[in-house]
């Protein structure tokens, strides 16, 4: 008998412990995710300005520019590049290194934040990393750009 | 000609194992040896794979471009070595080196281990079964021999970030991991079948622990790859395909704890063989989210859906053949009392939080895919959500890991055991507080990650030199011990340093202006154009003095490969014991004489490599113990 509640209570303290660590690991979760938008739904949609984000469309042809900005004492090369969804435009504004393949009229996902509706400061922005894969969000903007090709 | 010969030899294993497999669904419970010999369908096996590998290979050497993976992976231009290592740099190519791997396993097992011919029997049919589900995924998806007509003249070419040494040795090494589970799982499931004899375990113990170091080693060169190859400056980034290696590395490390016991005190055997099916399942999950294309990244090298649901549907059974057997075997044993202040309780303790990562590393990577699928929604997982739940779970981790070989087995009582280490706390007080003087204005959480790294590794050598004080013969299995929690130390170190306490300048730097990071000086001397065999090289020239003593000129460089009009960064790294100086060069300003830099000083990294080396060093001792006990 005695060893049988032995039993039970490793067994309801083994659970309760489960859950509270799965509890933690969702509220974990939820606080960090990073959801994933294209330009048309920052304009329809209500975004924090303080929670980071992804942005993904195509770099639109010839919207790259380069300009050098003093920042702390230390010249730094501000790069802007505009992204399209062929619906809405929005300013990207990146202070770093692009990847290497980056390149005007291709597909590419920033993360960073909303300064407003039209502009966006990426910390990051990531690269595919070959030349003939697309991330499916953005071979989803693939088809899309082909429909507005054929129109 | 040479490649229709490669397929002969595929097909030939493929009904080779095709006999293993309806043997084991058919006529699984009597055997019947003079027929199904499986120790020589293993044999024969993996010399119809080796021998169909070696005609990919000689394909791929003299560039055989009528076949498809050829034309779309190769080029006549690539040095001789990229050629060779191109076999595995495509999906086709790499499933037949998974394949070649795991019949090498199946052969081995055959010819050494020291089991019964029926037991042999049982887990070579079990294994074989694998290679045939493997063998049919690669003839039917991704068949490696495939033409393409009309034979272009020339190839694309191999990705040219897959064109570094790097490729020589990842893969096969990581592989020879992943791979090493499957005769994990065809042990323990074979034992199950058996009604679980306790001397599988000795038979199951070397093999966890070779894996183990080929997994350990696999990662840490894919990691350090990534660091000089990528140039982000960072040796992890909680990618998901990161993760997906780091899942089953985290049941085997969680393994090669509970077999020890397992084997020692014949206790949580049951659990052992557990944790053996479930690792083997999540390589193959591992394998799922890499191949299969639902990630993006370097390693998913196509996006082929009928690929992944077949992978999806061997994923399934495979798992489900295991758990069923699992469950319906278990039962066997009398429950075991373990109390927790003693080497079965902390080696109990340890198997929890490793369990408990691997859950919520499993959580935050396959979330998001279950999120696009049910809810449409594009979600990913950053690096924050996995610091925050893993940080927290360091501490009582570490402790368990330092306190844990000093418990005696059976039970101990924590006042006695802290009477018996009262020099090593004295120890632990007197690092701590040189470890706080020296980086006192670092932030708070490096400066506890770094303490914790110190007192695992002198908790470590205290270990030994207990034993050289009493003047006694240092146990291998302790040695091995000792040396795999060293590395863990060092590991910690290495990661605080590199993620914390990086520092980082961007900036858009003049010829001849000098950037000043830690004691370093960093002159920019202009920028070199070089040719290479098929690239050509912007190379920056960095001169670099320390404490103005002038000390090397490092060299980092962008690449444009001609064929693939591709671009990479090869960074340059001056490693030094205390951090590593980690250049990338970017864009030329239009003028050009300004070019977009940016520089890292990256503490104590170089100790994360070492880190590696010693666990796969200490797994080396384990595995020759574990293979002199046998004998």
């Amino acid at each position: 008998m005695k060893k049988k509640n032995k039993r039970l209570i490793t067994i309801i303290v083994s659970f309760l412990l489960f859950s509270m660590g799965c509890f933690i690991i969702f509220i974990n979760l939820r606080d960090n995710l990073i959801f994933f938008y294209s330009p048309s739904e920052i304009f329809e949609k209500e975004i924090s300005s303080e929670k980071t984000i992804r942005v993904g469309g195509m770099v639109k042809e010839k919207s790259l520019n380069r300009k050098i900005k003093e920042i702390n004492g230390i010249n730094m090369e501000e790069i802007s590049f505009v992204i399209t969804d062929f619906e809405k435009e929005i300013i990207i504004s990146y202070i770093g290194i692009l990847p290497d393949l980056f390149r005007e009229g291709q597909g590419v996902v920033v993360e960073g934040f909303i300064v407003n509706k039209g502009l966006f400061n990426a910390n990051t922005v990531l690269a595919k990393h070959d030349e003939n894969y697309m991330p499916p969000e953005i071979k989803d903007l693939e088809s899309i750009k082909e429909k507005a090709n054929d129109i | 000609m040479i490649s229709e010969i490669g397929l002969i030899f595929l097909i030939l294993t493929f009904v080779i194992s095709s006999f293993s497999f309806f043997n084991l669904l058919f006529v699984s419970k009597k055997n019947n040896h003079t027929f199904f010999d499986e120790l020589k369908f293993s044999k024969l096996a993996f010399f119809f794979t080796i021998a169909s590998f070696i005609c990919l290979s000689y394909s791929f050497l003299v560039s055989d471009f009528s076949l498809n993976v050829i034309s779309k992976n190769s080029n006549s231009q690539l040095p001789l070595i990229y050629k060779l290592t191109g076999v595995w740099g495509n999906h086709e190519g790499s499933i037949l080196l998974w394949l070649l791997v795991m019949t090498f396993f199946g052969y081995l097992f055959s010819i050494n281990s020291s089991a019964s011919a029926d037991f042999k029997n049982n887990v070579l049919r079990i294994q074989n079964t694998l290679c045939f589900l493997i063998t049919s995924f690669i003839l039917f998806t991704s068949n490696p021999f495939e033409k393409t007509f009309p034979p272009p003249i020339e190839g694309a070419d191999l990705n040219p970030l897959l064109q570094d040494p790097g490729l020589a040795i990842h893969p096969p090494f990581l592989y020879l991991g992943y791979v090493g589970f499957s005769i994990i799982y065809s042990i323990s499931v074979a034992a199950l079948s058996e009604g679980v004899k306790n001397y599988f375990i000795a038979i199951l113990k070397p093999w966890v622990f070779i894996s183990w170091i080929f997994l350990t080693c696999g990662i840490g060169l894919g990691s350090w790859w990534a660091y000089y190859e990528l140039g982000w400056g960072g040796f992890w980034f909680w990618d998901p395909v990161e993760n997906a290696s780091l899942l089953p590395w985290l049941t085997a490390s969680a393994l090669l704890h509970t077999i020890v016991i397992a084997d020692k005190k014949n206790i949580l055997v049951n659990w052992t063989i557990l944790l053996s099916i479930v690792t083997f399942i999540l390589s193959l999950l591992g394998t799922f989210l890499v191949r299969s294309g639902v990630l993006v990244s370097v390693h998913a090298f196509a996006n082929d859906p009928t690929r992944g649901i077949y992978i999806l549907a061997l994923l399934a059974s495979i798992s489900f053949f295991g758990i069923f057997k699992y469950f319906n075997n278990t039962h066997r044993f009398n429950r075991p009392n373990i109390s927790l202040i003693s080497r079965e309780g902390m080696i109990s303790l340890n198997n929890i939080f490793m369990l408990s990562i691997t859950f919520t590393i499993l959580i935050g990577t396959i979330y998001p895919l279950f999120s696009s699928v049910l809810f449409n929604s594009k979600i990913s997982v950053g690096a924050p959500f996995f610091n925050s739940i893993l940080m927290p779970i360091m501490f009582p981790f570490v402790i368990g890991m330092i306190l844990g070989p000093y418990i005696k087995w059976g039970k101990d009582d924590l006042i006695l055991l802290l009477n018996r280490i009262k020099v090593l706390l004295i120890i632990f007080v007197l690092i701590s507080l040189v470890v706080w003087y020296l980086s006192y204005k670092d932030p708070v959480l490096s400066i506890i990650f770094i303490i914790l790294g110190c007192w695992i590794i002198l908790s470590s050598v205290y270990e030994i030199f207990q034993f050289v004080q009493l003047k006694k013969k240092i146990p291998k299995k302790i040695f091995a011990q000792v040396l795999a929690h060293i590395g863990i130390g060092l590991l910690i170190i290495g990661a605080t340093g590199s993620s914390i306490l990086k520092q980082e300048k961007i900036q858009f730097q003049e010829i001849g202006e000098s950037i000043k990071i830690k004691n370093f000086q960093i002159q920019f001397l202009g920028v070199t154009k070089i040719e290479g065999p098929n690239y050509i090289s912007q190379t920056g020239n960095f001169l670099i003095t320390e404490n103005s003593k002038k000390l090397k000129i490092l060299k980092p460089e962008k690449r444009f490969y001609n064929t693939g009009k591709q671009v990479t960064t090869e960074a340059a790294i001056h490693s030094t014991i205390f951090g590593d100086l980690y250049i990338a060069i970017g864009d030329a300003h239009e003028n050009k004489s300004q070019w977009t830099t940016r520089i890292w000083f990256n503490p104590f990294t170089i100790w994360i490599w070492i880190g590696v080396f010693f666990l796969a060093v200490g797994g080396s001792f384990s595995f020759i113990n574990s293979l002199s006990r046998k004998r």
